[in-house]
């Protein structure tokens, strides 16, 4: 810290904090034109001019971008100080008599009229007064350089190239938010939104920011999702051998740094979505593929983000970056998603470990933990429909099927080791120390995904939602909140992967407030039609009771459906439980109530698994209660009623089932 | 002995937040930290000294896909 004085107020600041912010903590207004504080000090309008006094030498310097590193006295309206920015403020008034923000500038510092005419005066009250923050929140913001100074002298103005629409900008309207003087306007509005302004005000608030606070919190700009690969590894969350365990030693090998320093080349805006200001999605150029149809060629690969490093790395073992990137690219160009491919085959590999299947299943193909070249293979195998590969495609449901009744395997440790919930295969969180999460999981509607409620820190870490309703509420809450996005058609990352600075002094910070106001804004902005965040989940609530109706049309959507896998709940073998035994022994004493100092590791996962198989039960209760239902997960026809859905054919289908 | 959310650890002279942090691996940005119920700023986290006997609250928001 250094101590400094300002108009003789002493304050100690951090090294490299600029005089104007240093100011504005005291108080202490300095008139500024072209600084505005989601971008880097620029230093071009001199508006900001003040009186420094450093080592005995008293210099006038622009306060905005002059960073404090020594003890100093800064003056901000000494006599020197004040005729300097006066200077400048007539200049600024001549040449652009009517804009009102110059306007302002002049009355606050006494600058009656300007004492010459200017050869360059324009007397419009939008006027450019060239300060440079569209251009430069264009670059630093957007990550495009769509406008810039174009002309010297009389002739510098902001423009496009050539003086042409360019049409890569994207209309985000972060340059018109930003221009002090309404001389960029957006106008033409591509979906008509009834109330533009008022998307473009929330909008701008995310991008502020994302241009502000990114880099000290998720780090979505440079690196993404992979972010949490380390993160997930310090939790014990990061599934690796078929989500036997949630941390590796070698998950370093993986994680964000390598991706961000050894193989990212790109940090552009992706084009996920025009003009987004989190770009979120990273790429690989020039990636020479080592096997399959296009092996020696160079490719782009787009990705990875953590999904897929932990699907296609620790969850089967393989932990070389390279064969992350090519099952990436593969599964992408063969249109197989990266996560039920990842799990499937850390199923497949888990009983090939275990003789459930051999080489004469697998075609000669040797499938252990860690064997990535066996991994492109059934990749490739699978692409083209044959051997082993076309039966890991038929996904999990339909695998232990085939391996209980074709090649005799025992069902119970299948259906405990087999990841998928509704047919679905597991995204990539361990959930054994998560009950909500494990509901998050299966409690759904579309299987096991974590796109409806990702719950694990607010139970496991913040132990926030303890008793059973606390967590149906949760599960109320999350999944409802969630499946809107779906709805709209909006993406949801920046909801929680950006939080305001303040979020913390909010009463609900893990619904991050701010940002769901923010997303009512866009949808009354577009639509015209009110919306708060309780009119939000009635809408999501109508869609979710459709969709379990449908699914109990199709024959699923019942209390069974909702059934985990017990891999997902706890440790199926010995060696699972003994690799956390403190952690169960633990528990065993002290939510069970048994002393585990004499039983066997068998007699100790035994009644673990007893214990934590009630304590889902007791959830379901209680989650189907919060969401009026039945105790089999059915809708009760007062919530069809009270949600306004209670047509004919969807009471048909919910009047089989009792207690509706 | 000091509390950081449910779990107990040694205290050290000069331990600070963050010290205490990385020791149960709570290595997740968008946290809301707090000491005996006073909110301690982000920037602050590696310099906050924490004492015998505090208790540390780290409160984890949500992010990811
Ligand atoms: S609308 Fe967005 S992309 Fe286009 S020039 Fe302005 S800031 Fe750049
Ligand atoms: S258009 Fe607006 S923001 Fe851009 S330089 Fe001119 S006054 Fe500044
Ligand atoms: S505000 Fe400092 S030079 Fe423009």
């Amino acid at each position: 810290m250094i101590e400094i004085t300002i108009n003789k107020r002493k304050i100690s600041v951090e090294e490299g904090t600029t005089i104007l912010a240093a100011a504005e903590s005291l108080g202490i207004k300095i008139p500024a034109l072209c600084n505005h504080n989601i971008l880097k000090p620029y230093g071009a309008c001199r508006m900001c001019v003040v009186e420094v006094h450093a080592n005995g030498e008293k210099e006038i310097t622009t306060s905005c971008n002059y960073e404090i590193h020594e003890p100093i006295a800064v003056f901000t309206d000494s006599e020197e100080a004040l005729n300097t920015r006066r200077g400048v403020i007539e200049m600024h008034l001549a040449r652009w008599p009517n804009v009102p923000a110059i306007k302002a500038l002049a009355k606050a510092n006494g600058v009656d009229k300007p004492r010459y005419e200017h050869p360059l005066k324009n007397e419009s009250k939008n006027a450019c007064v060239l300060c440079g923050r569209c251009v430069r929140v264009c670059s630093e913001g957007i990550w495009e350089d769509i406008i810039t100074f174009a002309g010297r002298g009389a002739e510098r103005k902001v423009s496009m190239p050539f003086d042409k629409f360019y049409e890569r900008c994207a209309g985000c309207g972060a340059c018109a938010w930003v221009c002090p003087t309404g001389a960029i306007q957006v106008t033409n509005e591509a979906n008509h939104p009834v109330r533009p302004k008022m998307i473009r005000n929330w909008g701008m608030k995310v991008t502020s920011q994302m241009i502000t606070l990114d880099d000290q919190q998720c780090r979505m700009r440079k690196i993404g999702t992979g972010n949490l690969v380390e993160i997930m590894d310090d939790y014990d969350l990061l599934p690796t051998l078929n989500y036997q365990y949630g941390s590796h030693e070698n998950a370093k090998k993986i994680n964000s740094w390598v991706w961000q320093n050894e193989y990212f080349t790109q940090g552009l805006p992706d084009g996920c979505w025009y003009g987004c200001s989190m770009s979120c999605a990273h790429a690989i150029e020039k990636f020479e593929l080592k096997t399959g149809p296009y092996k020696g060629r160079k490719v782009l690969v787009d990705g990875p983000e953590y999904e897929t490093i932990a699907a296609c790395g620790s969850n089967i073992g393989n932990f070389d970056p390279h064969y992350v990137a090519e099952l990436n690219f593969y599964c992408d160009t063969y249109g197989i998603d990266t996560i039920s491919f990842g799990t499937a085959l850390a199923f497949a590999m888990e009983c090939y470990e275990n003789g459930v299947i051999t080489k004469e299943h697998t075609g000669g193909l040797e499938l252990t933990f860690g064997n990535k070249e066996a991994a492109c293979e059934v990749l490739h195998q699978m692409s083209r429909g044959e051997g082993f590969g076309m039966i890991l495609g038929k996904g999990i449901r339909n695998m232990k099927k085939l391996f209980i009744e074709e090649y005799g395997a025992d069902l119970d440790f299948v259906e405990d080791i087999g990841m998928e919930n509704k047919g679905l295969e597991f995204s990539e969180y361990v959930t054994k120390e998560s009950l909500a999460q494990q509901g998050g999981y299966c409690m759904t509607n579309k299987g096991a995904q974590h796109d409806e409620a990702w719950l694990i820190f607010m139970d496991q870490v913040n132990n926030q939602i303890p008793t059973f309703e606390n967590k149906a509420d949760a599960l109320h809450y999350f999944p409802m909140f969630r499946t809107w996005f779906g709805l709209v058609g909006l993406c949801k990352l920046p909801w929680n992967d950006i939080s305001p600075a303040d979020n913390a002094q909010t009463d609900e910070p893990h619904k991050i407030p701010e940002h769901v106001e923010g997303y009512c804004k866009y949808f009354t902005g577009m639509t015209g039609i009110e919306l708060d965040s309780d009119k939000l989940i009635r809408m999501s609530e109508k869609v979710y009771n459709f969709q379990r109706v449908f699914n109990l049309r199709l024959g699923y959507g019942t209390r069974e459906h909702d059934r985990v896998p017990y891999r997902a709940m706890g440790p199926v073998t010995n060696t699972e439980y003994e690799s956390r035994q403190e952690r169960y022994d633990k528990q065993l004493k002290e939510k069970v109530g048994i002393d585990p100092e004499s039983m066997s590791t068998d007699e100790k996962r035994l009644k673990l698994r007893e214990y934590r198989e009630d304590q889902y039960r007791q959830l379901q209760d209680a989650v189907y209660k919060r969401r009026g239902w039945t105790s089999d997960g059915v809708p009760k026809l007062e919530t069809l009623k009270k949600l306004g859905i209670d047509f004919p054919e969807v009471v048909e289908v919910v009047k089989r089932y009792p207690d509706v | 002995m000091i509390q950081i959310n449910e779990e107990k650890i040694e205290w050290r002279d000069g331990m600070t937040v963050r010290d205490a942090m990385n020791e149960v691996k709570y290595s997740f940005p968008l946290v809301i930290v707090s000491v005996n119920g006073k909110v301690i700023e982000q920037k602050h986290l590696d310099k906050h000294i924490i004492n015998d006997n505090d208790k540390i609250k780290v409160f984890h928001l949500i992010s990811g896909g």
